[in-house]
């Protein structure tokens, strides 16, 4: 079972999962589970867009294949190294260039030059790849800082916790969020955990304490920490935060998204189609992210 | 267009009847009614077969054992047979209005010699109701059962075009319908969820059971609001002679019926309690301070019946059932609990009336409520989610048997329905969040009807029906405008108390008909047109207890569901064996499915129907039936070949999709064999094609993680399901195990040399104690049905070695159980 994410926003989900967990517990007493052979006709390729661009840097795309279910892959078989991409402000249009990127799930992929995000500014991807176009908008919403972010214990654990923090939702709906963490000496990049992009439909205008567990990143090639700490940060860890705020379609695609992943081998989940903001025929997304930073000290 | 050809034959039918009347108002008739019982219990016979031996033509008790026949003046013989009771014979001079009450006495040689002489026991040919399955207690407790546990809901599905979407599935599936569409009435209650422990139990207790009626098509007029089937289950009224106790201890669970007379032959009561013990059982296994420890999963269920005879022409009855299943869970370190509980309550009272001895009349007043709460807590935070649905309904049918040829039924029904699609709260310690108030819709829902079941030759019967219904949503409402470019409310639009919302209705014409080719053959056919107000929302793959009713309303149109059926029935050696095939065609409109990419909980401060799609359904197939009825071989063969499609615009790309529970294969053989009065073998076999299920064809990567693009929606078929269940019921003969004692002590007595004439064999048992002990074994052959399929990733892209795997979970390999059941 997979570490609660404790953003309580997404505790009306969760419980529900968990209980989805239990009824398995239950009625799993005698179940099994065990591998199969199926045939399933393969589905049309398509292309895959991962694009982001934060405020105050410029933006980052990385294009792929799909692959189907029955085949084997490797990064070179699914990446696109001879795509054109673009973005555009409105104003000026940046050539993004192919190359490594050691901080990137796949670490190679497009990087801008020239058009830096700005909160409120909305900006335009063309990827041309494979002989088709596909476009997507995205706007960077405005950041919004967390008040306060602090590590604390979460017992019967003595020197392992969670990463909280303290938000003041601004009054008016409409408010997208999405939270990454990093242990600077332990993690190459940003890590999203499970749940967390968020809007402020049940808390809009309200100031509250949440919290987050860590997350796993899938790509890394450490060896994996005792059970026991998984999705926890230790007491001396130094945690940095990265909390952002993201457009309606960004927060759809990531929501669905990161159901989509809970969905998968979940019973008592049907599947969930995730919603891209992509055009032309690609899947991933496009997200414009407002960015702010924390960080969380170590206790010795 | 197409009902108005069946609503113009129920008028002709009508007028046909009054001419007919007239007819016979030329010769002098008179009436012989009265109820049939249980000589035994005093238990109302239901479909008990009355008829006059030398007309060969009667009629059948109603569900509350009533019956009655108008025929010319004369001296006949009236003849009532009902399975496992001696046949009733008495000469009867009819020149008066007669009132005769019979007494059923319990057949004492083998049933198959009783069945031979009942030379009536041709319901489903001479009938005119088609797609209709009465079901006997005795019969269905022979068939094996998982963990021991009859079940009723469980048998049906052995029933061709009847299917259950395999374990672990909550609800049942008929000719093509949602598990919504499907009435399920106990005692008239509407029971909205008649599954426990999703699904492997129903509610219905078998030791409360009285009669099980199920009909797939051919829906008689007085039932409505469901397109698919009516599943009519009695509770049993309780024995009004004598005192009895009787119930079972199984490995999960045990039962306890009491009933008994509240005034000899006047009123009685039953009351019946069931329980799981599977947390008292796990729990001493578990290690200390574990979850499993901490945590627990029970149902139970309660039904209570009484009844009073007023007098000759009134009786009156109270019943009710109350039923739940609970989970708890606290995890091991306290940090995380859970409190998860669904079930049933349901109360009827009702008056039977009988106004002269052709008009009989039953009132009830009628209270159902399902109810699904979740509640969960961590570290301060505390979560509370409830949906449901209540009814409180009124209703009141009258039989009318003005002649031997006509039974008209008419009647009026009101329905108060309360929903909760879904109702949260939360809060952080002091910190409420915002789930919105708690969102109940109210509807009020109507119907009048009117059938007659027409004899209108010797060979052509009639059933003709119309039932007129209406739906009313009203306020208080709030409806939440949607803006569709940021998904954000734009407008909430407020309906005071009472305040119509919107409103549907419609007429529901119903005909079936019924050609006698000879005595042991017939045709028939069936159209049916039907309105459902409610629908049953679910956003899993599989139904569960959290789904959720919602009504009609401005976005959510009525379901609509036309059916056709033809059928030809055959019954061979003196009905000994029963035959039928059925074929049917239903067209379906106003399906809903939820949204693609709808998430747990988007209906919270929304209205659930924003969150709907919109399609239509069709359905067709064909039946095929062998029962052998009688002997000590008896059991079943059903198949059925079906083919059930859904489309809606805005899934799967506007086009066409076999419904996941689409079953192009069904077969069910159930068999028992009754060795001798101590020994009775059971076994049954099912098999069918795999449920359509939707799967990934391809995979990509987004954020360092393994993510699965869908095909088209229920593409694909999961492995056939199919499995064998055994069962053995051993009966001990008591007066055997005295006679062997008996020769014993006489040989020990000789031996000592003492007198015989003075030994007294001590019974150590109470006077009518019976005992069986159940052995049955599920899943024989340790088939691993699937329960689902689903995908996850392997290796590492880097490696080069990244790869989808697909993994099936299935519930039970083979279990045995043992059941000790008794009766005094």
């Amino acid at each position: 079972m997979k570490k609660i994410t404790e953003l309580y926003r997404k505790k009306y989900i969760l419980p529900l999962r968990r209980a989805g967990a239990f009824f398995f517990f239950i009625f799993f007493l005698f179940g099994c589970t065990e591998d199969v052979n199926l045939t399933i006709a393969g589905g049309d390729k398509e292309i895959v867009i991962e694009g982001s661009i934060e405020s105050g840097k410029p933006a980052k795309v990385i294009v792929t294949h799909n692959s189907p279910i029955s085949q084997t892959i490797n990064a070179s078989a699914i990446l696109v190294s001879n795509a054109k991409v673009y973005v555009s402000n409105g104003f000026i249009t940046d050539t993004l260039t192919f190359g490594l990127d050691a901080e990137s799930a796949i670490p190679l992929d497009y990087k801008g030059h020239s058009v830096i995000g700005v909160p409120l500014q909305t900006y335009y991807l063309t990827v041309i790849a494979d002989g088709k176009t596909y476009t997507a908008i995205t706007t960077i919403p405005k950041p919004i800082a967390l008040d306060s972010v602090w590590w604390q214990v979460q017992p019967p654990k003595d020197s392992l916790g969670f990463a909280w923090a303290h938000l003041s939702d601004p009054p008016g709906l409409g408010n997208n969020y999405k939270w990454f963490a990093r242990r600077p000496t332990k993690d190459f990049r940003w890590v999203a955990p499970y749940g967390s992009t968020f809007d402020d439909k049940f808390f809009d205008g309200k100031s509250f304490d949440f919290a987050y567990n860590r997350g796993t990143d899938p790509t890394t090639t450490a060896s994996a920490p005792p059970l026991s700490d998984e999705g926890y940060f230790k007491k001396t860890d130094t945690v940095y935060i990265k909390f952002c705020t993201v457009d309606y379609n960004t927060c759809r695609f990531y929501e669905t998204y990161e159901a989509a992943l809970q969905a998968n081998g979940n019973p008592f989940a049907s599947p969930v189609s995730i919603i891209s903001n992509i055009k032309g025929g690609g899947l991933g997304v496009w997200a414009g992210f407002g960015t702010t930073y924390d960080t969380i000290m170590p206790k010795h | 267009m197409k009902q108005r050809l069946p609503i113009l034959i129920f008028i002709f039918s009508f007028l046909f009847a009054g001419s007919a009347d007239l007819k016979s108002q030329e010769k002098q008739k008179f009436t012989i009614s009265g109820y049939v019982k249980d000589a035994a219990a005093g238990e109302y016979s239901i479909g008990a077969n009355v008829y006059i031996k030398e007309l060969l033509k009667g009629a059948n008790t109603n569900q509350y054992g009533f019956y009655s026949i108008t025929v010319e003046k004369g001296t006949y013989h009236l003849v009532v047979s009902y399975l496992g009771y001696e046949n009733f014979v008495q000469e009867i001079i009819l020149d008066k209005d007669t009132r005769l009450n019979v007494e059923m006495k319990l057949t004492v040689v083998a049933v198959q010699e009783i069945e031979v002489v009942s030379e009536k026991s041709d319901k489903n040919v001479s009938g005119t109701s088609i797609g209709t399955v009465s079901l006997d207690m005795q019969e269905i407790k022979k068939i094996p059962a998982f963990m021991g546990e009859v079940d009723v809901l469980k048998t049906i599905q052995l029933l061709p075009g009847i299917k259950s979407a395999g374990d672990g599935n909550t609800g049942f599936y008929v000719r093509g319908g949602g598990p919504d569409q499907n009435l399920i009435l106990l005692d008239e209650a509407v029971v909205y969820n008649a599954s426990h422990l999703l699904g492997f139990f129903s509610v219905f207790n078998g030791d409360a059971v009285k009669n099980i009626t199920l009909i797939k098509g051919g829906m008689p007029a007085q039932y409505g609001g469901r397109l698919a089937s009516v599943l009519d289950i009695s509770m049993k009224e309780g024995n009004n002679k004598t005192f009895h106790t009787e119930g079972g201890i199984g490995l999960i669970s045990s039962r306890l019926t009491v009933q008994g007379p509240i005034k000899k032959d006047t009123g009685s009561f039953i009351i019946s309690a069931r329980r799981t013990y599977i947390d008292a059982i796990a729990k001493p296994f578990a290690a200390a301070g574990s979850s499993l420890r901490n945590s627990g999963y029970y149902f139970y269920d309660l039904n209570a019946k009484v009844n009073y005879r007023l007098s000759d022409k009134d009786r009156i009855f109270a019943s009710g059932y109350f039923g739940k299943d609970v989970l708890n869970f606290i995890d091991k370190v306290g940090q995380f609990n859970l409190n998860v509980g669904w079930g049933n309550s349901t109360g009827v009272v009702r008056w039977n009336h009988l106004f002269n001895d052709k008009l009989f009349m039953n009132t009830s007043a009628i209270f159902s409520d399902y109810n699904f709460s979740f509640g969960a807590g961590q570290s301060g935070f505390e979560f509370k989610l409830n949906s449901g649905i209540q009814d409180w309904n009124g209703k009141v049918d009258f039989t009318y048997f003005p002649t031997l040829r006509h039974e008209i039924k008419f009647g009026a029904n009101y329905i108060f329905h309360t929903f909760t699609p879904t109702s949260v709260s939360a809060k952080q310690g002091d910190i409420a969040f915002d789930f919105g108030k708690v969102k109940k819709d109210y509807a009020h829902e109507a119907a009048v009807y009117l059938s007659d079941d027409f004899e209108v030759t010797d060979k052509l019967k009639i059933d003709a029906g119309l039932r007129y219904s209406y739906f009313i949503q009203v306020g208080p409402f709030d409806r939440y405008v949607k803006d569709p470019f940021n998904g954000l409310t734009s407008n909430i639009i407020h309906y005071g108390g009472g305040q119509k919302v919107k409103d549907y209705g419609g007429l529901e014409p119903r005909l079936n008909a019924r050609y006698e080719l000879n005595s042991k053959s017939s045709i028939k056919a069936s159209y049916t047109y039907n309105l459902q107000y409610i629908h049953l929302a679910s956003l899993s793959s599989i139904s569960l207890p959290t789904d959720t009713w919602v009504p009609c309303s401005e976005l959510v149109q009525p379901q609509k569901g036309t059916q056709y059926s033809f059928g030809y029935f055959r019954n061979f050696l003196d009905n000994m064996f029963e035959t039928s095939v059925e074929v049917y065609y239903k067209e379906l409109k106003n399906q809903i499915e939820y949204k693609d990419g709808a998430l747990p909980g988007s209906d919270i401060n929304d209205n659930a129907d924003n969150q709907f799609v919109f399609g239509t359904g069709k359905a067709y197939g064909a039946e095929f039936f062998l029962k052998k009825r009688m002997g000590k071989f008896n059991g079943w063969v059903g198949y059925t070949l079906s083919y059930t499609t859904r489309q809606f615009p805005d899934l799967n790309l506007g086009r066409e999709f076999y419904a996941k529970y689409d079953r192009r294969h069904d077969v069910s053989v159930t068999a028992s064999y009754d060795l001798s009065k101590k020994w009775t073998f059971a076994a049954i076999w099912v098999y069918s094609t795999g449920n359509a299920i939707t799967v990934p064809t391809a995979y990509y990567i987004i954020d360092g993680n393994f993510v699965t693009e869908y095909g088209d929606r229920n593409a694909f078929r999961m492995p056939a399901y199919h499995r064998l269940d055994l069962s053995a019921t051993l009966t001990p003969d008591r007066a055997k195990k005295l006679e062997r004692k008996k020769s014993r002590l006489t040989k020990r007595y000789q031996r000592q040399g003492k007198d015989v004439s003075t030994l007294v064999v001590q019974k150590n048992w109470a006077k009518g104690y019976e005992t069986t002990w159940n052995f049955s074994v599920f899943n024989v052959y340790d088939r691993h049905n699937p329960y689902i399929v689903y995908f996850s990733s392997k290796g590492s892209i880097a490696t080069g070695d990244y790869k989808a795997i697909a993994k099936q979970v299935y519930l039970f390999p083979i279990l045995p159980s043992i059941t000790w059941n008794f009766k005094f």
